[in-house]
């Protein structure tokens, strides 16, 4: 829980002072409702949690709370998407403009997921939202929103990397009430329910936001009574007021100039286009400006954003990097301003389709942003804030999804595999190997084996982490994870599948001389025998049927699409399916890492002994222990080629650890 | 060029210019981007990267749009940066002063103030 005084005492203690030295607030109402509303936020998710249809709400981590005040400004965030940022600031101000202040009542609740009105980054994401009265008085809203399994459009799970415009991607729903003063509008939810293909799960999403709204209304208006409505709101402005107050205060310690970055996402469909999206992040005084022009026009795919993800993604840096401390609410955002392209694929233009918007264009415009914010942090020279920048995280989503007529129950299903999201590599950072997430969501959350198998027409054969998947570095990135898992279950049919990933050409980078993690693959192995040796009780891990029968691996494309031409089959000739996520970038020299760090890591098969030498130049024996000769030979060679790049130092001979692939 | 000295990353950014935090040595002289005054190798990411070096199982598809480039200080040989470009794309800058960037015909503050309409505020 954030401390209003922990992250900056001086800014604190200036704020809370009026110029006549005056207390302009009660710290302690402040700590109190601030606290109270951190809590709430964790309630509601946890509700999202307890009750949504499919793993990807129950164990993804691909949801996000919200509490507004009356005007649609943020006054409190709850994990974990902070993309969902970019649609949060934009809902209440449509609603208002399309229905009217005045005619918002107790009891309403709207859905929305359109990404073209404020409802959404991209049209998979949900959302509920439900305004909180407190003595007659609209005190503020409650929000939250969550990732569901499918909303329709012409490929199960709603990604589609051929769909040319928002309109074959989904049903998008502009905030619509489904609540009308508290009665339940059963025939808009059954128009919603009805546009999708796992009807009953889905359902079961929108009971899971509408309770988590009811507690979220119920408990807003318990503070209200207790407080006062009027009393509230000034409490809620003191937040503002002191978080805005702290974040200038943050911004002064860097200093003044344009810092500039880019992220590139490839497109892997259409064409092998890759598009940049490019920022120069000024900081001048107390105010900050993204501006993302230069960055590439829309792409004729899934991969865009609107502005709502626009917006999402650079909330990321700001929660996570820049006012990483500070209690996070709309006050944070008063020094800050973007700018676009209108038209780019990161500001994309109504109806440019924006499936994977969350996973893509918001993603890049985020990872964009850390690089910038990471220079400006590093060179504030403050020790709390250089300690913010890092290498990029495992970034983007690796999306798998599969469906069929029948699976283990006998009924149709979509299986919207998030192990990718959740699965990904930290980023390194000075004096820390893989320890920090993505700047989209505030916790990386990977379903469990057992939850995936328990609902899905699928078994894992391992899951496992990938040896020299991390980027190299002084201190290295985190691994990513690969997986294996075939058809399973006596009444699963075949099953077909789209799929859609990056970080496949364009690797997840690393900072400061660090190198990039290695690009994601996926695809089938076929002709392995697994499927007749599960028969009989045998079972082998990624790796083992990598190195039998990588020879065989179809590595698919960054995006694929399977619909009604190709489908995994069961029993005993059944395809192994593998899939990757990427690690996380390296940061600092590798030429510099401690070899006893090196050895530790290909004691625990993270780094393999070959790449050791190769990259880190350190040599390892069989036994584990350092050749401290042939380790100082080594890297003198490998100094030696950075002078002479036409007479590269030979890459030792492979040592039996070839994973195939 | 940075008013005061600032380390962003390997490099030292200061009113002189920017110089190897390493071992001190000159990159450039003030309002340069280092990046085009040291040891370089660009290239094609994936034929960079998939040459095995990383491991065997490590590996970048190949893209012909997409380029690695390894940053390395001319006088102590220090990886400085390693960092990935479009094709024929211009080195970035880590840093600017505003200064700098105004007299190279960026100006964002003045811009904001000038068409506060075209930047989304909060």
């Amino acid at each position: 829980m954030t401390e209003l005084t922990q992250a900056d005492p001086a800014a604190t203690a200036a704020s809370d002072k009026a110029a006549d030295g005056a207390s302009r607030f009660d710290a302690v109402a402040l700590q109190v409702v601030h606290s109270r509303l951190e809590t709430l936020m964790r309630l509601m998710t946890r509700t999202l949690e307890q009750l949504a249809g499919t793993a990807v709400g129950r164990e993804a981590g691909d949801y996000s709370t919200a509490f507004m005040d009356a005007d649609g400004r943020i006054v409190a965030f709850g994990s974990a998407v902070i993309t969902h940022l970019g649609h949060e600031v934009q809902i209440i101000p449509w609603i208002y403009e399309h229905y009217g202040r005045d005619s918002i009542k107790p009891g309403d609740v709207f859905i929305s997921n359109d990404p073209y009105t404020g409802g959404s980054v991209h049209s998979s994401d949900v959302g509920c939202t439900a305004p909180v009265f407190a003595e007659g008085t609209l005190v503020g809203w409650v929000f939250c929103d969550m990732h569901f399994a499918d909303v329709g459009g012409m490929v199960p799970g709603s990604f589609s990397p051929s769909a040319g415009d928002c309109f074959a991607e989904a049903v998008r729903f502009p905030p619509t009430r489904i609540y009308a003063g508290g009665e339940y509008l059963e025939d808009v939810v059954r128009a919603f329910v009805n546009n999708t293909r796992i009807p009953t799960q889905i359902a079961r999403d929108i009971s899971a936001e509408v309770g988590a709204s009811h507690l979220g209304v119920r408990a807003v208006a318990e503070l209200a009574e207790q407080y006062g409505a009027a009393e509230l709101g000034h409490i809620i402005a003191g937040l503002r007021e002191l978080s805005e107050e702290m974040f200038r205060a943050r911004l002064r310690k860097i200093p003044d100039g344009v810092y500039e970055s880019a992220d590139y996402i490839e497109d892997g469909y259409a064409s092998d286009r890759v598009y940049r999206a490019l920022v120069q992040m000024t900081v001048s005084g107390d105010e900050l400006y993204f501006d993302f022009r230069g960055s590439s026009e829309a792409a004729p795919a899934l991969l865009n954003c609107a502005r709502s993800g626009l917006v999402g993604g650079v909330m990321g840096p700001l929660i996570q990097q820049l006012a990483t401390g500070i209690p996070f609410n709309s006050g944070v955002m008063r020094p800050l301003h973007v700018r676009s392209e209108p038209g780019s694929f990161i500001d994309a233009a109504f109806p440019t389709p924006i499936g994977l918007a969350t996973g893509y264009g918001a993603w890049a415009v985020s990872d964009a942003a850390w690089g910038a914010a990471s220079a400006a942090l590093e060179a504030s020279g403050d020790e709390y804030l250089r300690g913010r920048s890092s290498a990029q995280a495992g970034g983007g989503a690796h999306c798998s999804i599969f469906s069929g007529a029948s699976n283990q129950f006998g009924e149709y299903s979509i299986f919207l595999n998030m192990d990718g999201p959740g699965g990904q590599g930290l980023a390194a950072l000075e004096g820390l190997d893989g320890a920090r997430g993505s700047n989209v969501s505030l916790w990386g959350s990977i379903p469990s084996v057992e939850a995936h198998e328990s609902h899905e027409p699928f078994l894992y054969l391992s899951r496992e982490l990938w040896r020299d998947s991390a980027g190299a570095g002084r201190w290295r990135g985190g691994a990513g994870l690969k997986s294996a898992v075939v058809v399973w279950g006596e009444k699963t049919s075949d099953q077909s599948g789209t799929f859609c990933s990056v970080r496949n050409a364009v690797p997840t980078v690393g900072r400061n001389g660090g190198y990039p993690a290695s690009g994601v693959y996926y695809g089938p192995i076929a002709g392995t025998g697994v499927g007749e040796g599960l028969e009989h009780g045998t079972l082998e891990t990624c790796s083992e049927i990598q190195q039998r029968y990588g020879a065989s691996f179809e590595s698919l494309p960054s995006k694929a699409m399977w619909e009604g031409e190709r489908y995994l089959h069961r029993g005993p000739a059944a395809e192994v399916f593998i899939q990757t996520t990427p690690g996380g970038g390296g940061f600092g020299d590798a030429l510099k890492r401690d070899p006893q760090a090196i050895a530790k890591d290909v004691e625990e098969g993270i780094v393999s002994s070959a790449a050791a030498a190769s990259v880190y130049g350190v040599v390892v024996d069989e036994l584990g222990a350092i050749d401290e000769d042939a380790t100082a030979a080594r890297r003198k060679a490998l100094r030696e080629e950075r002078i002479h790049p036409s007479n590269p130092a030979p890459v030792p001979v492979n040592q039996g650890e070839n994973d195939g692939c | 060029m940075a008013a005061e000295q600032m380390k962003i990353g390997n490099v030292e950014h200061g009113p002189s210019g920017c110089s190897c935090a390493g071992c001190g040595g000159t990159l450039c002289g003030p309002g340069e981007n280092w990046k085009e005054h040291v040891l370089a190798k660009r290239g094609n990411a994936a034929e960079r990267l998939n040459q095995g070096q990383f491991g065997e199982s490590y590996r970048v598809h190949e893209n012909q749009h997409v380029e690695l480039a390894e940053l390395f200080c001319p006088h102590c040989h220090d990886l400085l940066s390693v960092e990935l470009y479009l094709k024929d794309e211009p080195y970035r800058w880590d840093y600017r002063s505003l200064e700098t960037a105004k007299e190279q015909g960026y100006d964002p503050v003045s811009e904001f103030h000038q068409d506060e309409d075209s930047w989304i505020s909060f």
